[in-house]
């Protein structure tokens, strides 16, 4: 999580323009209760950007958990998926943007994952029904996860128009209906209001 | 025997009795009736119940072990138990063994080493049962048993790990908890007990649905698994009724699952004791109806009766004036109907007896009212009395008739008295004079007495009667009595619609003239009787004789004497 939070700064810095901007996303359910997890992302319409070579993130597997729970990264990222426990773990994925399967590992033996594609992907462990995690693969360096507030602050985008989504593992709307067309220079606030379904993950047991 | 002094307290209990007698009988019968249906149904469930119960745990045995195969299965757990690492192959059975609900599952390597176990706090040594449970696996590809892990008993399903050839045993166990019984209660209405086979001695529940009161009691009993083994046994369980039934299920090899079922028959008999109660409330007020009924149609026969009875006892004071109102179309009513008729021809007759006994003496009227009246006569010795009054013409010259018919009344009424006081019998008026008859129509002793009695009598009363006449002023009256006593003809004369009760015959006349005779100075006397009657009578007179007369129509003359009084007693 740090890893990746130090390389998106980066990211912005390298491509900052003189008039940096800041948007504030803020995303909440249809109760108006602030959403936690959901991504917000920024993307100049019709420029879809993917990540440098030997960019990389990492989804943790500690106590039977994937950490993070909701990861975005840039299409072109490779993804580490360390294993913590001491017990072994699969993470395997039927979702259309990755299909892969790690087989049972310990500790990093497993192989980085390339996401080649955008869209979202659901992380799973086949021999624990529930370890469940998302990766969501944009076309752009420009996102970010809410906090337990349901904000999130994109920094340093260049002035311009943009187009701004946002996606949560649960969202029942269709892409269009979570997507805005603005035009940020100095700081815009953009909120969501996402309807969600069921959270998959079982309550632990004790 | 008691006996009841009203009709209508008999009929009542009569018919309260013979109520009751039914109401109770019936009571007991539907009573009786019912619970035996009902124990018998417990029975039937109860038997019913322990097939139905069975055939339950071979179904959920089966499922649950479907369920484990399918688990062992899944590639990923293969992959994962291939592993061989203790932690890894416990997180996938806890993983896998959450899917099916399993509350243990244990990993067995081939030479029955355990390699993983889901319990926390596992001793490391297994049962020999379990041992045993894999022994059986190994011929029969399965095997199943209730095996207490750590003091807690468990369904255990054993089957190897195929890949593709046997790898491992796994066992999946299933608590067999009160949850357990209670579901199970909840399919068979039965009352599920799981227990320890313990040879003989006091059964060890280790699950049951029941509260831990009759738990307890269960237990308490000792060779319950013997008794009751599979046969239904009443048995007394925190104060109610229950049958009781124990079955054995076959599990692995020799093994057994013991189970007690039962159910209480108070429960089942809940909705008959209803019934009995629903029984009970219509025999009560069936036998209150009844009761009432029977005191409605006593009084319906009470009430006229009593009527009745009261109008008799009028009847008897000699009241006719009320009728009996019965409204009744029963035979009461006729009763009532013909009382009233009788009443009616009682007052009748009681009428015409009056007014006879005004128009004829009441001897007379009497004899003419008796049933065994005839048209006809007979010969009998009668006295016969003439009495004729004295100046009556010149009495009732100057005076209105009424005046007239008034005095006479008064004379006749104070001579009529005297005869019937006598025992006499007034024949009829003759204009001023009478004729009264003695010894007929009913004979008295010494009438021949009576007559001369009822003489003087008529003097006396005449000379009170002139005591009167005189201090009103009136003329003083005279008197003339004839008496004479022989054997004449009396009977009803007349004819069938119009009689007379009188006397005929030669006697008759010359008692007539006898009184005629009295007119004459010569004798002076106001009674002239024949030597007959002097005979005839018992009693003695004073008297005078006046000689033989000859008297017309007679050939022989006739004594005749002068009645002066009643002669002293001596």
């Amino acid at each position: 999580m740090i890893v990746h939070t130090l390389i998106l700064a980066a990211l912005t810095v390298s491509s900052g323009v003189a008039a940096a901007a800041t948007l504030e996303g803020v995303v909440r359910d249809a109760a108006g209760r602030p959403v936690v997890d959901a991504v917000i992302y920024a993307m100049v319409p019709g420029k879809p950007q993917a990540a440098k070579p030997g960019t990389s993130a990492i989804v943790d597997q500690i106590d039977k958990e994937f950490v993070p729970y909701v990861l975005p990264v840039q299409v072109g990222t490779q993804v580490r998926f360390p294993n913590q426990d001491n017990i072994r773990h699969n993470v395997y994925s039927f979702s259309p943007a990755k299909v892969f399967s790690l087989q049972l590992y310990r500790g990093t033996m497993a192989e980085p994952v390339l996401f080649d594609k955008p869209g979202g992907i659901v992380l799973g462990c086949n021999i624990h029904d529930n370890m469940i995690a998302y990766v969501l693969a944009v076309e752009t360096p420009h996102f970010g996860v809410t906090d337990a507030a349901g904000k999130v602050s994109l920094r340093n985008l260049a002035a311009g128009e943009y187009e701004v989504m946002a996606w949560h593992p649960q969202k029942q709307e269709e892409a269009a209906a979570v997507s805005r067309r603005v035009s940020i220079s100095g700081t815009a606030t953009v909120s969501f209001a996402i309807t969600l379904k069921p959270d998959p993950r079982k309550k632990p047991k004790r | 025997m008691f006996q009841f002094r009203r009709f209508q307290s008999r009929l009542i209990f009569f018919f309260l009795g013979l109520v009751s007698l039914v109401q109770i009988v019936v009571f007991a019968t539907v009573d009786r009736t019912n619970t035996r249906y009902a124990r018998e149904q417990i029975e039937a469930a109860l038997e019913l119940g322990a097939r139905t119960f069975n055939r339950l745990i071979e179904l959920q045995t089966e499922q649950l072990s479907e369920s484990v195969r399918i688990l062992t299965g899944d590639f990923a757990f293969k992959t994962a138990i291939a592993t061989g690492e203790r932690d890894t192959v416990r997180s996938v059975l806890e993983n896998h063994g959450a899917r099916v609900g399993a509350d243990v599952m244990l990993l067995l390597a081939l030479d029955s080493g355990l390699i993983a176990d889901t319990r926390d706090a596992a001793s490391g040594t297994l049962p020999p049962a379990l041992m045993h449970l894999i022994r059986v696996a190994e011929q029969d590809e399965r095997a199943w048993a209730v095996i207490s892990l750590d003091g807690q008993a468990y369904q255990l399903l054993a089957m190897p790990v195929l890949a593709p050839v046997p790898v491992a045993w796994i066992v999946a166990g299933f608590k067999i908890d009160d949850r357990l019984a209670r579901q199970l209660q909840q399919f068979t209405k039965l009352g599920v007990s799981f227990f320890y086979e313990s040879g003989g001695g006091p059964v060890n529940i280790m699950a049951s649905s029941l509260p831990p009161a009759m738990r307890a009691e269960l237990s308490g009993i000792p060779d319950l698994a013997v008794r009751a083994k599979d046969s239904v046994v009443p048995m007394q369980l925190q104060g109610e009724e229950h049958l009781v039934l124990v079955s054995a299920l076959r599990m692995a090899a020799d093994t057994t699952l013991d189970v007690i079922l039962q159910r209480s028959l108070e429960e089942e008999l809940r909705p008959f004791l209803e019934l009995r109660i629903v029984v009970f409330v219509l025999s009560c007020s069936g036998l209150l109806m009844s009761l009432i009924g029977a005191f409605f149609i006593a009084r319906s026969v009470t009430r006229p009766v009593r009527a009745l009875a009261e109008s008799a006892r009028r009847v008897e004071r000699g009241e006719y004036g009320q009728e009996v109102h019965i409204t009744q179309q029963d035979e009461l009513g006729e009763l009532a109907g013909a009382f009233n008729r009788m009443i009616k021809g009682l007052a009748e007759r009681d009428r015409v007896r009056s007014l006879l006994g005004k128009v004829v003496s009441p001897a007379i009227a009497e004899k003419l009212l008796s049933r065994d009246f005839v048209l006809g006569g007979e010969e009998r010795e009668v006295t016969v009395l003439f009495s004729d009054l004295r100046n009556f013409t010149s009495l009732s010259e100057h005076r209105s008739a009424q005046e007239v018919v008034t005095l006479l009344n008064t004379y006749f009424t104070r001579m009529s008295a005297a005869v019937e006081n006598n025992h006499g019998v007034v024949d009829k008026y003759l204009g001023d004079g009478m004729m009264a008859l003695f010894g007929a129509p009913v004979q008295h002793e010494d009438d021949a007495g009576n007559a001369l009695k009822a003489a003087l009598d008529m003097c006396d009363a005449l000379d009170r009667l002139n005591r009167e006449f005189r201090a009103r002023g009136l003329p003083e009256l005279g008197i003339g009595i004839g008496i004479n006593t022989a054997l004449v003809v009396a009977g009803n004369m007349g004819s069938p619609d119009r009689l007379n009760y009188t006397v005929v015959g030669d006697g008759v006349n010359l008692a007539a003239r006898l009184e005629d005779m009295t007119k004459l100075a010569e004798y002076d006397t106001r009674i002239i009787a024949s030597d007959a009657t002097i005979r005839k009578s018992r009693r003695t007179f004073n008297t005078r004789l006046l000689g033989e007369v000859a008297v017309r129509g007679r050939s022989e003359p006739v004594t005749i004497h002068a009645v002066l009084g009643v002669a002293p007693t001596p």
